[in-house]
């Protein structure tokens, strides 16, 4: 099921060629800095390279403001989306609401099942070769969560395309391209009242199903002011809008990602095929993202200081970094910080929950936390599972990526 | 593999004692109400930390000090990613733990502050590596071995023991088959088996251990050697050899041995006495080959070693005189004051798993030459013992996972830590019947210790006083892990056996029946 | 099964001369030819002082150590038989903190392994001596308190019933019940049919007279281990109570060891251990069977329950044939033995089984150098045994015919923690001894498994309990002037 292709172009060019050359040799350039330079800066645009730093920054979130805001409002209309927000009561009040509708339990009662069968067909239909990235983990993302959230496209729109744009824009865009803005302009609108449209229909038509959005709706009517409880129309469609956009084009940048670093690695596959086979999700998660730890979804996650700040005060690399300078933290590099993370190099599948930071942490930690570490595995599982599991020969056999995005994998196995 | 054994030590404030007991009861609470594995407490802990063997957390009271927090730790690796691991799970609850305790002055003072800060969100790691205090000796069972380690070995040893309790066809078959037999089948469930696993000892933690030992004599050897040296060259040979001899006659006329019955030997050395006759006679040889050597023969080299020797015997002479001297009028608490409800508490808290924890601290009696001698002491002590033991025997106790002693409040006082196999009785009577030299020589500087000689010499074998001075030194811990709760040192040792075994792709019978005894 | 001759190393030693009269002949002498007995378990009323012991002294008297007398008696106190006949806390506070505390203090019954329910009898055990604890959370209750043991041992049945009826009535008299009695006989062969009162330390020091053939290497133990003001194994004092001088009372007690101001208590006395210890004979050997027979190899339950105790039935030590040869001398084989040059694998006596647990002897080693230091650590660890058996001898072994048979274990010591406390858990009950992971003593312990070393590898039956805890106590044993003196109270 190929429609337009959910990523934009690859840029060309020098400046271009330069930069993913980096991009795929950032951890010594990181293991340099920590060493070094562990906070350096380039006029405004500082950086948080050592695992202690990176921890402050992402728990100190009165002062490392989330920048998210202005764009979000582009995507959102102008309605707030909790990313974008501080620790406020607003913020409690969104998340609160999300959290009592996206129920822990789902996950083992519906999500886990759903993924397992869906996955396992995919597989099954694939007789022998699969590209991973779009054919296997896209569809599965988008597939299995949008029918949990209650978001179905109506013929001729593609989510994956307008999520994974909107999400390249929010994310992604540092240089704000104008190209892009262009799409945006037109899948933003488009989003909004798709989403619209969905809560209209599923009001007018009455029906009872138990999905976020069912259930949103339904809390809606038993709240007496909606919008104090977080459930008017406007909110419930940011909240979904976040989840596809900000959410859904994330494992399919990870999943392959994981699968291709597994590849290089025959003990650690073998061990993952065997944890796989076993039916041991939890070992098999061990893997993935201990896996994922040598390339995870993104070098850094973006904050804007609203007030000077001390890092690491008290040390002797302590440093003052001014208001309103922009902070990278980088949890790539904080995740094989050897002053924290013991052996860092070592592929160990076995590691404690402290030494990962893909989901961020403290507020902004990951909403979808727990849904992506229980689904991206299962994800993952029945390709493992499968005897003879190889790269195809040829360039299609190695991970290509496009810009920080994922962009194909084809491996093989005897079908 | 490199293993770290390390306490934090920090001064309370007086007031917050109890709340900071609750905090530290609180976290053990938690341990031991979530339980994820069906039979297994501290699933948290254990798994959040797989890096940790053993760990206390205790809020020591004293007549003469502030209460202080003790957190003992024992783990595999470096100390960072170690607390990363530990603050990750209780971040919380160490913050307020801090919080509970004095700031301190000087260094640590702006760490602290910015810790402890109300809405602090400042990582505690830091604070807890900069605040750690390093043991002056340290004695660790199953050295190099990881936790990790052990437990695939654990798994690993489950399953042998499962198979020939299973398949008694086996039993027909030779040592060299069975050994076969088990490899084929733990093959499949073991694959680490064809890896080669980390030595124990490095070659360059083995190399270390051997430069620090010689190091360390070397220095003791010139810190006797040095004072005939500089004598020497500057003044006449005389002088230095009569200072010896001086020095040797005070010595002789101080030592208070001669009124009590003869010490006993210790291993394998004759008894004192005559440790002391040969040491006198060593500065007197010394003198006669230094003023021999000057006077007559005009080698002004061999007059200088002659100096030196001299130097020697008399410095360690008066040493040991000067220690007879202290000693004899040592005052020692043969009843020390015991509370029996702390007691109590101790005693309720022990025998619960395989291992048990001690923490004790205790005054240092005062004076220079006790306070250069149990740190010289300690210093080599811990220098032979990472040496001499590393096979998990201490003398011939093989009981101790991890065990440590260090200096605490500026070097007033000495801690002791130690995490040991069977009960605490059985503890005290191994070191009182078979290791009580080593923990004479550790403790002896103690206030209120029983009555030693010599540092090392009698002592710890005063069984009922000594066990009654180490009980009124411990407190019961509030909080105390073992990541293994049923596997002894012994234990460790024999599963790296049976695995040592099973790695090898086929034994000898002679060797295949060496390897079955262990099974 | 040949009868081997078994020296009874109790009659090796005797008590010197001015300690004999003192000291209970208990201490010197299990009383072996007399072998009827009862053990009379009293419970005193309220404030009850001393004055039942006079009226009891009217009709029989406790046995010094002079020698052998027919019949003979013992008598032996619980801390709160000491209390409840006025006692001051003071006084008291200075006996060890076991006996103060109690054998069911709920931290020492666990680590005695008595809060199993799988090792005790059905509803707990009976009897205790419910000692007041001022600290203990929750110290648990046996239906009857035991204030005071009276041992009576005679020729045969019918001067013991005498005795009893004699004792009995002077006690009621004085208000003092029997509250549970234990009728025993010595026991040649405990109940699963094994020679028992094999092994025994054999005392030496100032207040011991040693007879020939008590040089042994490997049981001699300094009469402090044993008799309280004597030197022990770690060369102190044992440590007895002590009481304050009263300048208006006289006092039969001498001073002893006691400090200034204070009369010496415990001097020539002992601590009695005694635990009511029911044998399921026929669950033993019927399962002794049926787990030798799964083992295979024509292995019997008689192999396997020699394993289990460590010994043969017969009381010869399960040694290598090369020791058991014809011209060993009958007493090295018996006793005369270590383990560590014998039998360090424990191919021929199982490392785990209940002799080489209950006194390891070289076993421990490591090294020959350590062999002769372990010994003497070892022998810092045992008890003087005085138990006997209880319960008629079944007619079939392996017949389950309802009856409570079992062993009334006793034993002295000076120090409970360090010798009987340190035999039942350290050695005994503990899983990790000897190199062993996860196994305890197979005769007394809870079920497990034991290993059986073997080539080429060990068999590892599973053997269940058939040996349930059903009460017991902590008694001071005191000398015949202490007893004079607690008379006064
Ligand atoms: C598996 C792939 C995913 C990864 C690696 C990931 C990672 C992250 C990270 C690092 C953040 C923190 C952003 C920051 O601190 O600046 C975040 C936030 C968030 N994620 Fe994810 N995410 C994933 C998938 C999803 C999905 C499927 C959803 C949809 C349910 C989702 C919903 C969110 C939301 C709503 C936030 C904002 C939370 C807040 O502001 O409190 N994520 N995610
Ligand atoms: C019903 C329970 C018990 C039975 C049937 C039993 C049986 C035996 C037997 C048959 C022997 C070998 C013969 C001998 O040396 O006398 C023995 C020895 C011994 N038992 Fe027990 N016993 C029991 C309980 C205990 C208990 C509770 C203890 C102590 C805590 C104990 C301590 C010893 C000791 C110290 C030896 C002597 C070992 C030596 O010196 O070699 N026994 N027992």
């Amino acid at each position: 099921m190929t429609g337009a292709d959910p990523l934009r172009p690859a840029a060309t060019g020098f400046g271009a060629k330069v930069g993913s050359f980096l991009f795929a040799h950032l951890p010594p350039v990181f293991g340099l800095l920590r060493w070094i330079w562990p906070v350096p800066h380039f006029g405004a645009t500082w950086m948080l390279t050592r695992y202690d730093d990176v921890r402050e920054g992402f728990l100190n979130d009165p002062a490392f403001m989330v920048p998210y805001k202005g764009k979000l409002d582009v995507i959102m209309g102008g309605v707030p989306f909790f990313l974008g927000m501080a620790d406020t009561p607003e913020y409690r009040r969104d998340v609160g609401a999300m959290r009592a509708i996206v129920r822990p339990a789902d996950i083992k009662d519906r999500l886990i099942p759903e993924m397992n069968k869906r996955a396992e067909a995919v597989v099954a239909g694939a007789n022998g070769e699969i590209e991973v990235v779009d054919t296997l983990v896209r569809q599965l993302t988008f597939d299995v969560l949008n029918e949990y959230f209650g978001v179905f496209a109506p013929p001729g729109v593609d989510l994956r395309v307008w999520a994974t744009r909107l999400f390249e824009f929010q994310f992604a865009d540092q240089s704000n391209d104008p190209s892009l803005r262009k799409e945006v302009d037109q899948y933003a609108p488009g989003l909004l009242t798709l989403i619209d449209n969905l809560i209209a229909e599923r009001r007018q038509s009455g029906a009872d199903i138990d999905d976020v959005l069912g259930r949103a709706l339904k809390a809606q009517a038993a709240s007496p002011d909606p919008e104090a409880a977080g459930y008017s129309d406007k909110q419930i469609r940011s909240a979904l809008i976040g989840f596809v956009a900000g959410g859904l084009p994330q494992p399919p940048m990870i999943a392959p990602q994981a699968m291709e670093q597994l590849l290089r690695r025959p003990d650690a596959l073998a061990g993952a095929q065997d944890a796989a086979r076993r039916d041991d999700d939890v070992a098999l998660a061990g893997y993935v993202f201990e896996a994922l730890r040598f390339d995870p979804l993104g070098p850094a996650m973006p904050r804007v200081l609203v007030e000077d700040v001390t890092v690491a005060q008290g040390t002797s690399r302590a440093v003052t970094i001014p208001k309103g300078a922009t902070v990278y933290l980088s949890f790539m590099s904080a995740m094989r910080d050897p002053r924290r993370v013991a052996d860092p190099d070592t592929f160990n599948p076995k590691r404690p929950s402290s030494d990962y930071i893909h989901f961020g942490m403290g507020l902004h930690q990951c909403f979808g936390i727990h849904i992506n570490m229980a689904l991206v595995p299962l994800m993952l599982k029945p390709l493992l599972r499968r005897e003879g599991l190889r790269r195809k020969p040829g360039p299609d056999g190695h991970l290509a990526k496009r810009g920080p995005f994922a962009d194909r994998l084809v491996v093989q196995y005897r079908p | 593999m490199r293993q770290t054994v390390l306490s934090v030590v920090l001064e309370v404030q007086p007031a917050s004692a109890s709340r900071l007991r609750e905090i530290i009861r609180g976290i053990r609470k938690a341990e031991e109400t979530v339980k994820t594995d069906a039979d297994w407490y501290y699933d948290r802990l254990r798994h959040g930390v797989p890096l940790l063997q053993f760990m206390s957390m205790t809020v020591c009271e004293d007549a003469q000090f502030d209460p202080v927090l003790v957190i003992e730790c024992n783990f595999d690796g470096a100390p960072g990613p170690f607390w990363a691991q530990l603050e990750n799970l209780y971040s919380k609850e160490l913050r307020d733990m801090l919080r509970c305790c004095q700031r301190p002055r000087g260094k640590l003072q702006a760490l602290f502050d910015h810790v402890t800060a109300p809405e602090s969100r400042a990582a505690i790691a830091p604070f807890l590596e900069a605040a750690t205090i390093w043991p002056a000796v340290f004695h660790i069972g199953n050295r190099g071995l990881p936790r990790e380690r052990s437990e695939r070995e654990t798994a690993l040893f489950d399953y042998c023991q499962k198979r020939l309790d299973d398949e008694p066809a086996l039993r027909s078959r030779t040592a060299t088959e069975v050994h076969a037999a088990l490899r084929t089948g733990a093959l499949a469930q073991f694959p680490w088996l064809n890896k080669p696993e980390q030595p124990q000892v490095s070659t360059a933690e083995n190399i270390a251990d051997w430069a620090n030992l010689i190091g360390f004599l070397v220095l003791a050897v010139a810190v006797l050697t040095v004072p005939g040296l500089l004598l020497r060259s500057t003044f006449p040979s005389w002088l230095p050899a009569l200072l010896g001899i001086l020095g040797t006659v005070w010595a002789g006329f101080h030592l208070n041995w001669m009124k009590d019955p003869a010490l006993p030997g210790l291993m394998g050395l004759p008894n004192p006495p005559v440790i002391i006759f040969g040491i006198g006679g060593v500065a007197l040889f010394g003198a006669v080959v230094s003023v021999g050597a000057d006077r007559f023969l005009h080698w002004s080299c061999v007059s200088t070693v002659g100096a030196m020797i001299c130097s020697a015997g008399a410095l360690l002479a008066v040493i040991l005189a000067w220690i007879d001297v202290l000693e004899t009028a040592d005052p020692s608490q043969t009843a020390p004051p015991l509370n029996e409800q702390k007691i109590r508490d101790q005693i309720a808290s022990e025998d619960r798993i395989t291992q048990n924890h001690m923490i004790s601290i205790v005054h240092l009696k005062p004076g220079v030459l006790r306070a250069i001698l149990i740190r010289a002491g300690l210093w080599g002590l811990g220098y032979f013992l990472r040496l001499q033991a590393r096979d998990g025997y201490l003398a011939s106790m093989r009981t101790i996972h991890f065990a440590h002693w260090a200096f605490v409040s500026n070097g007033s006082r000495l801690m002791f830590h130690s995490n040991f196999d069977g009960t605490w009785e059985s503890y005290l009577d191994d070191f009182i019947e078979k290791a009580h030299a080593g923990l004479t020589l550790a403790w002896s500087s103690g206030v209120g210790f029983p009555p030693a000689r010599f540092l090392a010499f009698e002592g710890a074998t005063h069984g009922l006083a000594f066990k009654n001075w180490a009980r009124h030194s411990m407190t019961a811990s509030q909080f105390w892990f073992s990541a293994y709760r049923d596997l002894t040192v012994n234990q460790i040792e024999r599963q790296v056996l049976v695995a040592d075994g099973l790695r090898t792709p086929t034994l000898p019978e002679v060797k295949a029946a060496d390897w079955a005894r262990r099974l | 099964m040949s009868e081997t001759e078994v020296p009874r190393v109790s009659d090796r030693w005797k008590v010197a001369k001015e300690y004999a009269a003192d000291v209970q002949g208990l201490i010197a002498s299990p009383f072996a030819d007399l072998p009827e007995a009862a053990s009379l378990f009293l419970s005193l009323p309220e404030n009850a002082g001393g004055s039942w012991l006079h009226a009891l002294r009217q009709v029989i008297a406790v046995t010094p150590a002079l020698g052998l007398t027919d019949p003979s008696i013992a008598l032996a106190f619980t801390c709160s038989g000491l209390r409840q006949m006025g006692m001051d806390e003071a006084a008291l506070g200075s006996f060890s903190r076991e006996f103060r505390e109690g054998m069911h203090q709920i931290d020492r019954s666990r680590r005695l392994g008595d809060d199993d329910k799988t090792t005790s009898i059905p509803g707990g055990p009976v009897w205790g001596g419910n000692t007041f604890d001022p600290y203990g959370k929750q110290a648990t209750k046996t239906p009857v308190t035991v204030h005071a043991v009276l041992l009576l041992y005679a020729k045969d049945i019918s001067s013991l019933n005498g005795l009893i009826a004699k004792a009995e009535h002077a006690l009621s008299e004085a208000g003092v019940i029997v509250s549970h009695r234990v009728d025993i006989q010595v026991t040649e062969r405990e109940h699963f049919g094994f020679a028992d009162g094999v092994s025994q330390p054999i005392l030496y020091g100032p207040a011991i007279v040693s007879g020939p053939g008590t040089e042994s290497k490997w049981h001699r133990i300094p009469a402090g281990e044993v008799i309280i003001g004597q030197t022990n194994a770690h060369g102190d004092l044992a440590a007895g109570p002590i009481v304050a001088e009263v300048p208006e009372k006289p006092t039969m007690l001498g001073v002893g060891n006691a400090p200034p101001g204070y009369r010496d208590l415990g001097r020539n006395g002992s601590y009695l251990v005694i635990r009511e210890l029911q044998q399921d004979v026929a669950g033993f050997w019927n399962h002794m069977d049926t787990e030798a027979a799964a083992l295979g190899g024509g292995l019997t339950g008689e192999w396997l329950a020699e394993r289990v105790v460590g010994r043969k039935i017969d009381g010869t030590g399960l040694l290598p044939e090369t020791v058991l040869h014809p011209d060993s001398s009958v007493a090295r084989t018996v006793n005369e033995f270590g383990y560590f040059n014998e039998d360090k694998d424990g191919l021929s006596c199982p490392l785990g089984s209940h002799v080489r647990r209950s006194n390891p002897r070289d076993g421990l080693a490591r090294t020959q150098d350590e062999a002769h230091a372990l010994v003497h650590s070892v022998n810092s660890h045992r008890i003087l045994r005085c138990g006997r058996k209880f319960g008629p001898p079944p007619a079939d072994p392996r017949q389950q015919d309802g009856v409570a048979r079992g062993l009334l274990f006793m034993c002295l010591n000076t120090d409970i923690a360090r010798q009987f406390e340190f035999v039942q858990e350290t050695w005994l009950l503990n899983p990790g001894f000897a190199t062993q992971a996860d196994e305890v003593d197979p005769l007394m312990g809870p079920k497990g498994r034991m290993s059986i070393p073997a080539c080429p590898f060990r068999h590892r039956p599973k053997i269940e309990t058939f040996v349930k805890f059903a009460g017991g106590e902590y008694f001071f044993l005191p000398s015949l002037s202490a007893i004079d003196y607690l008379a006064t109270l």
